[in-house]
């Protein structure tokens, strides 16, 4: 009987069961995020509520510094995307346009840097930031990301595919070096800048590793490790917890929303290269 | 800007400076420090006391690190093909461009961009022993409730599915680009050749992945390698040590125990690992994958 | 005034020579195109005029005006480029207006060109758009917009009219005719396909190696080849050109000045039967035996290819309706068609005009 089923079926089948499988946990929290700790708690478990209970996340909004820690991540994201494009543009721009001593091993350099691999040295970094006074500081979370070998490689490949004459044009068209960069060079690499922005946001803001290591104190950390002090301090209030994770995935979600395209097409192209 | 010739020569330089002095900052010199770190024996405070080689010895006699080093290659492997067989598959059955199947990827996907800590929360929750989910699941089929994160034997395990479900979509969707990238004319010319549907898996479909797949093979293996908010989050490298992985230990090891020099000598070694892999890889692929 | 003179102009890259010692003057209102072979040196010619490329050595005088060091912006030209370099983020709007804004043209005025010049190419409907939403035609068309408007007194052109079909580039080059006329400004323009040279230039200058091979008119330079590159760069099929020694026509080898080397003579000369109403007869033409081998029948024409004994082949252009079998054949050929080279590839003047 079962082998008889239809091929139409079994797709069907496996592709309720992926959507399950991709869907539920999702589900499950945002149920468990409105429901009483009694209904929590209650055996059977409930598959729907029938009072919203907001109140979980006012509590889980009191009960670690949630504005303390949302503020970090503000700062340190877009700290973090306003530094990139600072750093990021012009060295891309330089390896894509000029000739200069020692350009080639400059950007082999850069290059090697996308195979270190960045968690393993966290320990030597955080002693380097210990001795200079940089611990617990903005500067300590922002300024080593704002460098990226990859981001580089992108955006000087996007540079590099700029025709020369259409810089010719512009030389033509009496057009300054500057503002060949700013009035076509920019507006050519915006799409590759979005998706760096898009990465680098995702990235940022779902940190949790290098915010954790490289601190001691919660002065500057972010919602990830708000969120986990929830769990330590509230977790056997399951609702409270997963109210607090709603509010630290959120951002994200409506990016996603909006973004969805786009975003997938950066992941897509960060994973080819 | 007039093209001063002075102006032109210093210009480029200005312009990289900032990239390559944070990236030697922060990835290269850190390299050679964490090296210099691990001849010493350092509680950070007092003063570092140059001990050679002891903080490797000390390594490679401890039953604990020997531990730690199986509990990392297990969770690579079972992470690296959980990933990639699973990922092939789901990119094969989500071939065909049709609504439900791009639904399918797109929700897929969405673990991949949520933080591992809300991920590695939301998990937690359903594999609680005692009210989670699963176990309730289990419990209507009759069986005995699983220690997901509380049994030595199963925590590894719970914390790479976790792991899975979270990177998934995102070898999905690299698998279907590179399926997408397949020229149909060699379907086209299979056909007329008369292939049966497996030798067209097996030599077209397959061969023509293959770079892709070895790609995502190592970045898999690199990425197992730096787990951490899994078991940061869900078990701190219990239960008896079992999801104690080199990069937690690291951690453990530097913050818990202030033992800098033996934490860098760790990651020494995980970078060795790293950097073997990597070079590896890159012998074989100019040997071997290329159709192109 | 606008013309342009180079004096003694070169150009290496290291210690590559590309152009060594190039004279050429260009006057102003002439439509002038720069041919030869891909290499040939004649875009770097023309970067050169632009100022895009800095020459090595000699110098660019440009209405009088030494031109050595002035930025490409400043020279009051224009040039249209063979992927027309338009800027993709900027509408069409926008990209006639970029070089404007650049000279700083007041806005009024701008856009009153800008309206203008739409109207002349006809783009006004499409002022709005982004050139990828534009057809080859129309992004040509805005190509030129973007360089009229500047009202330059040189046009420089690098092959504008190769990312057309065939089709629209026949339409094009006639507009480009016509524009030339309405202008009155100079025209340079660089191209490999001798056809679009011919049909527009009034003066070709055939580079090759980095060198000018010829300068003259259509006429001259089909007419009256200097050389042998000449001879067989302009015209299709190419001058047939024998080797004397090869040749056993016993009135040749009288005919041929004494340095003479090889010998030359355009397919359409090369006649099947001798008409022999016309003054002279057999005794004013030379004669081959050949195999016609191929036969093109390109409508008008018919074009064969004979071998002759002494292992070369030349080509016959025939007008005739009717065509021949492939078979054995003696041709002729007028004594007056035919030119001679000397041992360097250089024609010896002396014997008649072709």
């Amino acid at each position: 009987m079962w082998l008889r089923l239809p091929k139409v079926t079994i797709r069907l089948l496996l592709s309720v069961l992926l959507i399950i499988i991709f869907l539920a946990p999702f589900y499950w929290m945002l149920l468990t995020a409105f429901k009483t700790l009694d209904e929590v708690v209650a055996v059977p478990p409930k598959f729907w509520v029938d009072k919203l209970q907001w109140v979980n996340f006012k509590d889980a909004f009191t009960r670690i510094n949630f504005l303390h820690y949302t503020k970090n991540s503000i700062i340190i994201t877009l700290g973090t995307l306003v530094g990139q494009m600072l750093v990021v543009v012009p060295a891309a721009y330089a390896f894509a346009r000029y000739q200069f001593k020692g350009k080639s091993l400059l950007f082999g350099l850069v290059l090697a840097t996308m195979m270190v691999p960045g968690q393993l040295i966290f320990l030597p970094v955080f002693v380097m930031f210990a001795n200079v006074g940089l611990l617990n500081t903005y500067v300590s979370l922002i300024v080593p990301f704002i460098a990226s070998g990859m981001a580089i490689f992108m955006l000087r490949q996007t540079f590099m595919q700029v025709p020369d004459s259409i810089l010719e044009a512009a030389r033509l068209d009496n057009s300054s070096e500057w503002k060949i960069i700013r009035t076509i060079m920019l507006p050519m690499a915006v799409p590759t800048l979005s998706t760096l922005a898009l990465l680098t946001f995702i990235g940022t803001w779902n940190s949790y590793f290098f915010p954790l290591v490289w601190t001691t104190t919660d002065a500057v950390r972010t919602l990830p490790l708000g969120v986990k002090k929830l769990q330590d301090s509230e977790g056997l209030n399951p609702h409270i917890v997963m109210a607090g994770n709603m509010m630290l995935i959120l951002p994200i979600l409506i990016v996603f929303m909006f973004a969805r395209k786009h975003i997938i097409k950066a992941f897509t192209y960060s994973g080819v290269k | 800007m007039k093209q001063d010739n002075n102006t032109l020569r210093i210009l480029p330089y200005v312009m990289v400076a900032p990239a390559v002095l944070i990236l030697v900052a922060f990835y290269i010199y850190p390299i050679g420090y964490n090296i210099y770190l691990s001849f010493f024996s350092w509680n950070m405070r007092g003063p570092m006391k140059f001990i050679g080689l002891k903080n490797y010895k000390e390594l490679f006699s401890s039953s604990d690190f020997a531990h730690t080093l199986m509990n990392t290659i297990g969770y690579m492997v079972m992470e690296v093909s959980m990933v990639l067989i699973l990922g092939l598959l789901m990119a094969l059955f989500l071939q065909k461009n049709t609504f439900i199947n791009r639904f399918i990827q797109t929700i897929s996907f969405t673990p991949n961009i949520i933080s591992l800590v809300s991920v590695s929360l939301i998990w937690m929750w359903l594999m609680n022993t005692d009210k989670g989910l699963f176990n309730y699941i289990l419990s209507l089929f009759g069986a005995d409730p699983v220690g997901w994160l509380t049994d030595k034997n199963v925590a590894l395990f719970s914390v790479v599915l976790v792991s899975v479900w979270k990177s998934l979509g995102f070898n999905v969707l690299i698998i279907l680009s590179a399926l997408g990238a397949i020229p149909p004319y060699l379907y086209e010319a299979a056909a007329l050749d008369n292939a049966s549907r497996r030798s067209v898996f097996f030599q077209i479909t397959l061969k023509m992945i293959s770079p892709t797949l070895f790609f995502l093979i190592l970045m898999n293996i690199i990425g197992s390698f730096q787990a951490f908010e899994t078991i940061s989050v869900m078990t701190n490298g219990g239960p008896s040590n079992s999801t104690n992985t080199l990069i937690y230990s690291i951690y453990k090891q530097g913050f818990e125990y202030y033992r800098v020099g033996y934490a860098s000598a760790m990651a020494v070694v995980l970078m060795l690992i790293v950097g073997l892999i990597t070079i590896l890889y890159f012998k074989v692929l100019n040997k071997r994958v290329h159709y192109r | 005034m606008s013309s342009i003179v180079m004096e003694r102009v070169e150009k290496k890259y290291g210690d590559k020579s590309i152009i060594d010692n190039l004279n050429l003057s260009i006057e102003s209102g002439s439509f002038t195109v720069l041919v030869g072979p891909s290499g040939c040196g004649k875009s770097t010619t023309l970067r050169m005029i632009a100022g895009l490329e800095n020459n090595t050595g000699g110098s660019i005088i440009i209405g009088g005006k030494n031109m050595n060091g002035v930025e490409p912006g400043k020279r009051n030209l224009a040039m249209v480029f063979q992927n027309y370099a338009l800027y993709p983020t900027m509408t069409v709007e926008q990209n006639i207006e970029y070089g404007l804004k650049n000279n700083k043209v007041p806005k009024d005025e701008r856009m009153q060109l800008i309206k203008d010049i739409a109207n002349t190419v006809g783009l006004t409907k499409h002022l709005h758009k982004r050139p990828e939403f534009l057809s080859g035609g129309e992004r040509q068309r805005l190509a030129l917009a973007r360089a009229m408007v500047k009202k330059p007194a040189i046009f420089l052109m690098d092959e504008p009219l190769s990312n057309l079909d065939a089709k629209l580039r026949g339409q094009m080059r006639s507009e480009l005719i016509e524009l030339h006329q309405r202008l009155g400004a100079t025209f340079v323009y660089v191209t490999h396909d001798q056809v679009e040279a011919m049909s527009m230039g009034t003066k070709i200058v055939l580079m090759d190696g980095g060198k000018i091979m010829q300068e003259d008119t259509p006429r001259g330079i089909y007419h009256d080849p200097q050389n042998i590159f000449t001879s067989k760069f302009i015209g299709t099929p190419a001058m047939n050109v024998l080797e004397l020694e090869q040749c056993d026509d016993v009135k040749l080898q009288a005919l041929a000045p004494a340095e003479a080397k090889y010998v030359g003579f355009r397919p359409e000369k090369v006649k099947f039967t001798i008409e022999d109403e016309k003054a002279g007869g057999r005794s004013q033409c030379i004669s081959f035996d050949g195999m016609l081998t191929t036969r093109e029948i390109l409508g008008s024409e018919i074009i064969y290819k004979a071998e002759l004994g002494s292992n070369s082949s030349i080509a016959i252009k025939c007008f005739d309706s009717q065509e021949r079998p492939l078979e054995h054949v003696t041709v002729y050929v007028e004594e007056s068609s035919l030119v001679f080279f000397d041992g360097n590839e250089q024609r010896i003047y002396g014997a008649k005009r072709v």
